[in-house]
């Protein structure tokens, strides 16, 4: 398994969708700093990373977000994708320590 | 005669315009080197590697370099070591006037 | 793993860098070149009147530093009307095949 982070808000760069596009369904995605933006339900940014998402979510890929990044911002847990787990920094040393290597997208 | 010569702190040339086969004597001189002509093959092989790839090669890539160019009995280690004692890329690349090679110890 | 073009920052050069360090050290390593760091792979390049050094220059000498596993990511190279005889190096592979690069390596330095 590949841990893949993001930290840059797709609405301004290109990280997540570069991510989203070579991802595979064992991986995991941790949504990071500004990379937590990628995660809100409502976003309509183009394309449309929320509906990627999605697919590979159901397809096996896991997506989580940090927890300290979200309440930093002001975003809710109502305000996040069901399919994006809330984790924290042990949660994400516990994923980098299952992951066979890491590669950070910034 | 001696020209004083502007040198970095690793001993090698400031400045590479400052390069002349007289400079190479004298920057050999201060290795202890007396240049002949199978070191000359090598300083101007240098300098074709750095003009082209604009790196100063450590000494595998070197080795390899020597090794294609002038045949495989000179791309060995052992035969740089005789030329340019104690660690033929640092010394070789003074001698022709290019930075001291990174990641090189 | 080289993501950005050339010259606009530092990250090519570092990366190029990084790879001919571990060239040097004999450490084993692949290049991938893919999203916009394909145009690093782009000729000619003539970086003398900005004051850098040519990137496709020293990129050149990565056999010789015994790297010779280069890759090239195909949709970015589509993404941006890029074809196999616009760049000077590496070998095209579609998305499978970087996601197989990712699962086999043991670290992943991206640039």
């Amino acid at each position: 398994m590949i841990l893949h982070t993001v930290n840059k808000s797709a609405f301004d760069n290109r990280a997540l969708g570069d991510c989203l596009r070579v991802v595979a369904t064992n991986d995991a995605v941790l949504l990071i700093e500004n990379g937590v933006y990628g995660a809100l339900s409502s976003s309509q940014s183009e394309p449309a990373h929320v509906e990627s998402i999605l697919e590979l979510s159901a397809a096996g890929t896991r997506f989580y977000v940090l927890q300290a990044d979200c309440q930093a911002r002001g975003l809710t847990d109502s305000a996040l994708l069901p399919a994006v787990q809330i984790t924290d920094d042990a949660g994400f040393v516990a994923l980098a320590a299952e992951a066979s290597a890491i590669q950070s997208w910034y | 005669m001696s020209k004083i010569l502007l040198l970095d702190s690793d001993g090698h040339l400031e400045h590479l315009e400052d390069w002349s086969e007289q400079a190479a004597q004298q920057l050999a001189a201060s290795e202890n080197i007396e240049l002949g002509e199978a070191h000359w093959e090598i300083i101007y092989l240098l300098q074709e590697f750095h003009q082209r790839f604009q790196l100063s090669p450590p000494m595998r890539p070197l080795v390899k370099y020597i090794a294609q160019n002038l045949g495989k009995e000179k791309g060995r280690s052992i035969y740089l070591m005789q030329l340019f004692p104690p660690s033929p890329a640092r010394v070789a690349s003074k001698i022709a006037g290019l930075p001291r090679p990174e990641n090189c110890l | 793993m080289f993501r950005h073009a050339p010259y606009g920052n530092a990250l090519a050069r570092e990366g190029l860098e990084a790879a001919l360090a571990c060239g040097a050290m004999g450490a084993k390593a692949s290049l991938l070149y893919i999203n916009e760091g394909v145009w690093q792979l782009l000729e000619p390049q003539d970086s003398s009147a900005i004051d850098c050094k040519n990137q496709a220059a020293m990129a050149s000498a990565l056999p010789l530093y015994d790297i010779d596993e280069i890759w090239v990511d195909e949709a970015s190279l589509q993404q941006r009307n890029l074809t196999a005889t616009d760049i000077n190096a590496g070998k095209i592979i579609d998305s499978s095949r970087v996601q197989a690069l990712f699962a086999t390596s043991k670290n992943i330095l991206s640039f």
